[in-house]
């Protein structure tokens, strides 16, 4: 997917004003935060139950190496495919050279992050394929021709009456302003003769069991189930950093999952796939692959940015980031928004390309607090911004200001005196503009010091009490 | 092939510091099981509660033979259609089925059929759900395309949580898939509300026999 | 016996922002520090303890300023600071340091002993005889670094409970980001003025005619916007209301 990230700014200065995507924000927001909260103060020991998840993600990651070559013998001796992807590029020829091979004319999707960050969709297209969503959220986005601004929820920007309209438009479907159950029942239509058509059937894995070579599929509408069934061909799509050791680790890692993602106990749907159709199975693809995405994971397994790999991409530190609240996932400009998208998108396409993300945030914390797997987000965005700084790629009159405060502050005898001086000089009260400043003064005023500083004032107090005595 | 293989293993391995592969450390946070809730009902019990919360349905029967009544029922409070979908499991295939029902063991029917009969392999009382594996007695597009899916699950096979289903299922033994079913399916993409019946089933219907 | 030996010796960094812009709420710790039964002393060498150049990624500058701030205040029992993220700061200073293990073991000690300032009277001294008035509907912003980094939420409102007069109704939403975030207020000015807008919309809601926080920062950012609106709303900081030492709000200039 084509990145826009370097216009975060303009992004999130369009979002703020736009009323339907705040409309849409709003119904979102305090659902999602509550349902997770709820679901997590129902729950014995949430957190030892988030300390195991760190700690089976910080194991596996340390031995990844024999946790994939695991994975991958499993998934061969059981009769399927495995695919390794170096990068993007690699991981669309891979995927075209399947759909080739078989023929194909139409592939079904179910909802795959890795899928939009390697622009699988618009490889195919190109290549003349017909490619259909078939998660709602995903379909309907496609309908619309935009990125998911959720990894969870991808539509969530989009307000009724605009799904309304895309049905409409697409489907032929009378253009007023209808009830969510009869648009559900609309696309469930319009998507199973596409389920009942397609050639190729492509799903993401949530989590890639070593021991058995099974891949975790975890989905609420069905889809995913579909995509894997009726199909004569099945292809799973994941990063090298879903595996997990074993079946029961993979249960923790699911509960986690499902309730800090929509604070649900478990999803409608949790299939368990394991190689290719059986012999004595009527039902089933003739084909399954598994096509295993590297792409700038395995250079953050060894540097300062691990612990982004434990990321079990749930979405609820996007649900509790008060700049996502505010501003929607399309600001980011790519396929991961808010705190974890922050950190990855960076690492993926490069520190250049997203200047503003490491730096849109207010160190708040919350994403840490909640995410299911205890990652730093702020501690690695941080780090983000001393890498930004060692490569100067920041710069501005903010960052002078900043350097020359720093320069300032270690001279202490100076630092006093210069203050003492400006808090004399100053008008009382609070400025509504300021010199060399527009980013405060454009919308608040600015407090102003009282006649003194506390140092100069404490050293007069001493001095009086010296005398005094 | 191989050698994007190669290439990916050998960055895993110099970004963990290593030239060769190692026997993973033991995995010690596996000791002990992980909190998990708890109950004091009957196993059975909470799976029916579990599964009534996320808007299934279950009825209790005393044993196998009844089965066919019940399923009569539930397509008599639907409507006037009688086509049913049994799937090709002994057990299903060896019960009376009443003459009024118009059934099909073809899986191409799944997308014809408004209702199928299936069993289930088990049933997790920790969420209300019912497992089904793939295989010649369970073909996967009967659970997924009816709009009605009636299983059958017996109260022996409903185990306490989910890590107990792979002690019943042998991890060497495992199918292509294993379903973990809980309730109809569901979507929130439409103003982040629920509701019932996106691609999959839009009504799950338990007959816990036992 | 000497009397002094049983008074702790505190260091109190009064921290960048309050030194420069709102010295009431130095006078007002040391005031509350003085009455908890401590020895109060202002090292000279302090000025910044470095928070905008670490969040910033300017680790030389920020490891600098570590050092300075070590040397000033480790001779003392404890360093107490009139601000949450500051103090944050401070105990992130072994981190910080990580790669002179010289340096660390001393950021270590220092970090063991710092403590912000309403945490520092209630979990370590087990203080609370506060001795104030302030007759008014008032709600308290938690802000995010103390909150979450140091776990102060209780602390300041078993204080204010002590309060003669004042009558504190909580925000819907306490916990939620203010949007100062240090320099994203001026990076981000829109999106900062937004969260603003929401914090004070919460405000409104409970009717308070004043809003307390334990950060300066956070307190600028929130009374800079109330007066760019026209709000009636002051702001203080929780030193200066235990201490019975609030009359202007920030921001106010009255005669």
């Amino acid at each position: 997917m084509k990145s826009t990230a370097h216009l975060f700014p303009e992004q999130a200065r369009a979002a703020l004003t736009d009323e339907n995507l705040q409309a849409a924000l709003r119904f979102a927001k305090g659902g999602f935060i509550d349902k997770r909260a709820a679901s997590v103060a129902r729950y014995p020991d949430f957190e030892t139950l988030r300390e195991r998840g760190r700690r089976i993600k910080d194991h596996t990651l340390a031995h990844l190496d024999v946790y994939l070559e695991r994975f991958a013998a499993a998934v061969e001796a059981r009769g399927g495919h495995v695919h390794w992807a170096p990068d993007a590029a690699a991981a669309r020829s891979i995927l075209l050279d399947i759909c080739r091979r078989a023929g194909a004319r139409t592939v079904i999707k179910g909802k795959t992050m890795v899928g939009e960050e390697i622009g699988v969709n618009a490889a195919l297209e190109e290549a003349g394929l017909e490619v259909v969503e078939t998660d709602l959220g995903e379909y309907i986005i496609q309908l619309a021709k935009e990125p998911p601004s959720h990894i969870i929820a991808p539509a969530v920007h989009k307000t009724r009456a605009q799904i309304c309209k895309l049905f409409a438009e697409h489907h032929g479907s009378p253009d007023t302003l209808r009830e969510a159950p009869e648009l559900v029942a609309e696309a469930r239509r319009v998507l199973r003769e596409k389920f009942l058509a397609a050639d190729v059937g492509i799903t993401g894995g949530n989590f890639l069991v070593a021991e058995t070579g099974t891949v975790v599929l975890v989905t609420n509408e069905g889809n995913g189930d579909l995509c894997l069934t009726l199909p004569r061909v099945h292809v799973v799509l994941a990063g090298i950093e879903k595996l997990v050791p074993t079946l029961d680790d993979a249960a923790t890692m699911v509960r986690l999952l499902v309730r800090s993602a929509t604070g649900q106990d478990i999803s409608t749907y949790t299939t368990f796939i394991t190689g290719a159709r059986r012999q004595d199975e009527a039902d089933g693809p003739d084909e399954y692959h598994m096509v295993l995405l590297d792409n700038g994971r395995s250079r953050m397994l060894g540097d300062e940015f691990r612990e982004m790999l434990r990321c079990i991409r749930c979405g609820s530190c996007l649900n509790h980031c008060p700049v996502y609240n505010a501003v929607g996932g399309h600001a980011y400009g790519w396929v991961y928004p808010g705190p974890m998208g922050s950190v990855l998108t960076p690492q993926i396409i490069g520190l250049d390309a997203t200047k503003d993300l490491p730096n849109a945030c207010t160190l708040n914390g919350r994403c840490q607090e909640i995410c299911p797997v205890k990652i730093p987000l702020p501690d690695l965005l941080r780090r983000l911004r001393a890498l930004q700084f060692e490569r100067g790629l920041i710069r501005g009159p903010q960052c002078w200001a900043l350097r020359l405060w720093g320069w300032l502050a270690r001279r202490p005898a100076l630092y006093h005196g210069l203050t003492a001086l400006i808090a004399r000089l100053s008008p009382r009260g609070a400025a509504r503009r300021l010199p060399l400043d527009s980013g405060w003064t454009q919308s608040r005023d600015f407090p102003l010091p009282q006649r003194t500083t506390f140092q100069r004032a404490w050293s007069r107090q001493a001095k009086e009490e010296r005398r005094h005595d | 092939m191989t050698d994007a293989r190669q290439a990916i293993l050998n960055a895993v391995r110099q970004a963990l510091g290593r030239s060769a592969s190692v026997e993973p450390a033991p995995r010690d946070y596996a000791a002990q099981p992980p909190p998990r809730p708890s109950w004091r009902e009957h196993g059975p019990e909470r799976f029916t509660r579990k599964l009534e919360r996320v808007a299934g349905s279950c009825e209790r029967l005393v044993e196998l033979a009844a089965v066919p009544a019940a399923v009569l029922r539930y397509l008599e409070g639907l409507g006037d259609d009688r086509r049913l979908l049994v799937a090709p499991d002994p057990l299903l295939q060896g019960l009376e089925w009443p003459a009024a029902l118009q059934r099909s063991t073809h899986p191409q029917d799944a997308r014809r059929y408004p209702a199928a009969v299936i069993t289930a392999a088990l049933g997790i009382a920790e969420t209300g759900t019912v497992v089904l594996p793939s295989g010649p007695h369970r073909p996967p597009s009967m659970q997924l395309l009816p709009d009605h899916l009636i299983v059958v699950l017996r109260t022996e096979d409903v185990v306490d949580y989910v890590e107990d289903v792979w002690q019943r299922i042998a991890a060497g033994t495992l199918p292509r898939t294993v379903t973990f079913m809980t309730g109809p399916s569901r979507t929130a993409d439409i103003e982040q509300t629920l509701h019932v019946g996106a691609h999959g089933p839009r009504r799950l219907h338990v007959l816990l026999v036992g | 016996m000497n009397a002094n030996a049983a008074r702790p010796r505190i260091g109190l960094f009064v921290t960048c922002l309050v030194d420069l812009l709102r010295p009431g709420v130095g006078f007002a710790a040391v005031k509350l520090l003085e009455s908890a039964g401590c020895i109060v002393e202002v090292p000279g060498g302090q000025t910044c303890c470095g928070q905008p150049a670490y969040n910033s990624g300017d680790l030389s500058a920020a490891r600098a300023l570590a050092k300075q701030t070590i040397q000033a205040m480790e001779s003392y029992d404890y360093v107490v600071l009139p601000s949450g993220s500051c103090a944050g700061t401070l105990r992130d200073y072994p981190r910080l340091l990580a790669v002179e293990p010289v340096w660390r073991q001393r950021a270590q000690e220092l970090a063991e002993r710092t403590f912000e300032l309403t945490s520092f009277l209630v979990d370590v001294l087990g203080w609370d005889a506060v001795d104030a008035e302030f007759p008014a509907t008032v709600t308290y912003h938690d802000s995010c670094a103390g909150l979450r980094q140091l776990g102060i939420k209780q602390q300041p409102r078993r204080l204010l409970a002590k309060v003669a007069g004042l009558d504190l109704r909580e925000l819907r939403e306490t916990e939620d980001c203010c949007g100062f975030g240090g320099t994203f207020c001026v990076k981000y000015p829109e999106l900062s003025t937004r969260l603003a807008d929401d914090k004070i919309a919460d405000i409104e809601q409970t009717g308070a005619r004043a809003v307390l926080g334990g950060d300066l920062g956070c307190l600028l950012h929130i009374a800079g916007r109330l007066h760019r609106r026209g709000s009636p709303v002051k702001a203080y900081h929780v030193a200066e209301v235990l201490a019975g030492m609030a009359d202007q709000g920030i921001g106010e200039d009255k005669p």
